[in-house]
């Protein structure tokens, strides 16, 4: 099915033209063959590849030098919000979005080359909306085309050439400001859309702005228009659509907000889900329910939306467990199989096909929520449940989880998987659910136990630990890439980035960006010299103030051997 | 919550002093607090519920602004007195970051911000001061 809606689209997309000038650069229309290819000379993919390894073939770039890498341009977005943003690199161009903003940079200079901006309306706000306005995790090239979410729920498709726009699809209400509307739930945006074949995957994500349940859709790349329209939890007749008693799914959560993985073989997109909403389970069953699809694995068709399966890694999530992280399709013991580093603090196993769980192995230094996961990936011993209005329980991980929003990479060189971890703790505790403008808000407050950042290596195969990198100080890192030149970058909350032997753990390069780090990096090869991407700025966020940097920054560094 | 009453008592409680040579014990006509539900337990308990369900988001649970989705101040150390903090917030305010504090008087009655405030002085550290200016 994916070939027809390829052939619907080829044309729209200008896949017949072979090179076209761009300012002075050179840019050709993606091909379906560069999205399925690897990172290399390009970077078309948040996550690197369809199979979200965020791995680079590059080379140029190794252990034997890395200690020479130096900064050769700076680029400033003047962001309001945090940079949680992944570029894209290709043919000569940088795409960068932030604060509801995009940009084709030159990719030797950082140079600007076109600016696209998108006003938000004035209507919108509300619950918790303001903390994620400007915030983008990726973006989506495909053709002559770049698509950008913007946060208020609408997916924009700009020329890659001239940054002039193609279309606006606004595909759900957005939150509005409950000064203004007597409803203020609504979807807003921080994920990327994904390139697939003939498609484009668009997540919607709702959960902690109201509630209203998560989806997502599979869109026409020349109009934005949904060919299909998959739920994260299950609608009436669907296994599992009993784990939400009376009328709680309507407010239960479970978007999608990071970008998934898609299989071609199976035409199967693969993403985790945010928290069951609200915090407090009080109507969704007190924990005692499963509320299937939220803290879950999806597996939908990209065929028809239809969903394959769902494995629901939180049952009756009480703790804002999102396991949104981005699953990994990887190649275990001989098996195509899903491989899932979430909040939980375990690596979670699944069969592509099924679903059905195969173990979930321990990544973080403390987990006291559960003992562990039985056969039936069903949680061991979880603790009891805070009382609503009563005291606080203690909580390992704290609900910013064993690994949260920043990305992982995975090696096809060193069989590794490289995570951005932390060690917290919460003191949590369940309050009356107010509600405001139709918005039911979380019912829980947190006191948080700050550890440490903690950068990990671990064996895909067995889910042991290889290395890491500790830090003294708390935050995570802003998420990994690695290559075929054996190294691993990243950077962290203190603002440092690092290049790492990704065999040994052997730190190779720091840099101090003096900003914090919350986003995941990229690597490119522009005129014969190979390049790493990363950001930094944002606020420390969550209550932490334990680095000495200030809050803010926007910038965007690019590093090459000097 | 006993201990933090009696934190807030010494804080903001003005010298109390006997009246030399009556034998009795007189405390100063200055109030505490210009909030009229100052010390109304019942208004600090239903103020407590109403603060950790709506604003312990960005001001934390102990409105120490270390709320998860925090940019919030730290609302123990809040000085300029009761008025102008039910004026804030009624109206909201532009903080200049992108969280800004929104004006709850339109989804909010009076009278529950009144109680949030009663609960706000119980948290109260040196410098915090509930008392309007003259």
């Amino acid at each position: 099915m994916s070939a027809l809606f390829k052939v619907a689209t080829g044309a729209c997309l200008g896949l017949s033209l072979i090179l076209l000038p761009v300012s002075g650069v050179q840019a050709a229309p993606v091909t379906d063959i560069l999205l399925e290819a690897n990172p290399a000379s390009s970077w078309l993919h948040a996550n690197g590849n369809w199979a979200a390894y965020r791995y680079s073939e590059l080379r140029q770039i190794n252990p034997a030098n890395a200690g020479d890498l130096g900064a050769a341009w700076v680029f400033n977005s003047g962001a309001k919000n945090d940079p949680q943003m992944t570029p894209l690199y290709h043919d000569g161009l940088v795409y960068y979005a932030q604060d509801n903003q995009l940009w084709a940079l030159d990719g030797g200079t950082g140079r600007v080359v076109w600016k696209y901006t998108h006003e938000i309306p004035e209507d919108y706000g509300g619950y918790n909306a303001d903390f994620v306005l400007g915030k983008h995790r990726g973006v989506a090239i495909m053709g002559e085309t770049v698509f950008m979410l913007s946060t208020d729920s609408k997916l924009h498709g700009v020329d890659y050439k001239t940054g002039e726009q193609k279309f606006v699809k606004q595909y759900l209400t957005y939150p509005k400001d409950f000064e203004m509307a007597e409803d203020s739930n609504g979807y807003a945006i921080t994920v990327g859309p994904l390139a697939i074949l003939g498609q484009i995957i668009v997540p919607l994500n709702a959960t902690d702005f109201g509630g209203l349940p998560g989806f997502v859709d599979g869109v026409n790349p020349c109009t934005g228009e949904s060919n299909w329209r998959a739920n994260m939890i299950p609608g009436p007749g669907e296994p599992g659509a009993d784990t939400w008693p009376g009328n709680s799914a309507d407010y239960g959560g479970a978007g999608p907000w990071m970008t998934g993985s898609w299989d071609a073989e199976l035409e199967r997109y693969f993403t985790g889900t945010a928290n069951a909403y609200p915090w407090n389970p009080a109507g969704r069953g007190g924990g005692k329910e499963d509320n299937v699809g939220a803290a879950s694995l999806v597996a939908i068709n990209t065929s028809d939306g239809s969903v394959a399966w769902r494995y629901t890694a939180v049952p009756g999530d009480p703790w804002d467990y999102d396991t949104q992280q981005t699953p990994l399709i990887i190649d275990v013991n001989g098996k195509k199989t899903i491989v899932h580093p979430n909040k939980t603090g375990f690596i979670h196993y699944l069969d592509i096909d099924t679903g059905r769980f195969l173990r979930a192995t321990p990544f973080a230094d403390k987990i006291t929520w559960v003992e562990g996961y039985d056969r039936n990936g069903r949680p061991i011993n979880q603790i009891a449940l805070p009382i609503e209005g009563g005291d606080q329980v203690e909580v390992y991980p704290a609900l910013f989880g064993g690994t949260n929003m920043y990305p992982h990479s995975y090696s096809p060189l060193t069989g590794l998987i490289y995570l951005a971890a932390a060690n917290n703790g919460m003191m949590y505790g369940f309050e009356k659910i107010q509600v405001i403008s139709n918005v039911r808000h979380f019912g829980a407050t947190m006191e948080f136990m700050f550890g440490y950042e903690v950068n990990l290596a671990m064996d895909a195969n067995s889910g042991k630990e290889v290395w890491r990198d500790q830090k003294s100080l708390p935050g995570y890192s802003g998420g990994m890439f690695s290559t075929a030149g054996d190294i691993v970058a990243y950077v962290s909350a203190n603002g440092d980035a690092t290049v790492t032997n990704s065999s040994t753990g052997e730190i190779l390069w720091t840099f101090n960006m003096g900003a914090t780090g919350k986003a995941g990096g990229i690597t490119y090869m522009h005129d014969g010299t190979q390049y790493i991407l990363q950001s930094a700025g944002g606020i420390q966020g969550f209550g932490n103030e334990a680095h000495p940097h200030s809050a803010g920054g926007g910038y965007l560094i690019a590093f090459t051997l000097r | 919550m006993c201990s933090r009453i009696l934190l807030v008592v010494v804080l903001l409680t003005p010298i109390a002093y006997f009246t030399a040579g009556l034998g009795s014990i007189e405390a100063l006509a200055a109030p505490q607090s210009s909030n009229p539900l100052s010390g109304d337990e019942s208004a600090i308990r239903d103020g407590k519920s109403l603060f950790r369900g709506i604003c312990a988001v960005c001001h934390g649970r102990n409105a120490d602004g270390k709320g998860e989705r925090g940019q919030g101040s730290d609302l123990r150390k809040f000085k300029r007195g009761f008025t102008r903090y039910l004026e804030i917030a009624q109206n909201g305010r532009d903080t200049g970051r992108t969280q800004k504090m929104p004006a709850w008087g339109k989804v909010l009655p009076e009278e529950d911000l009144i109680k949030i405030g009663a609960f706000l002085e119980t948290l109260a550290i040196e410098g915090a001061n509930w008392v309007d200016p003259e």
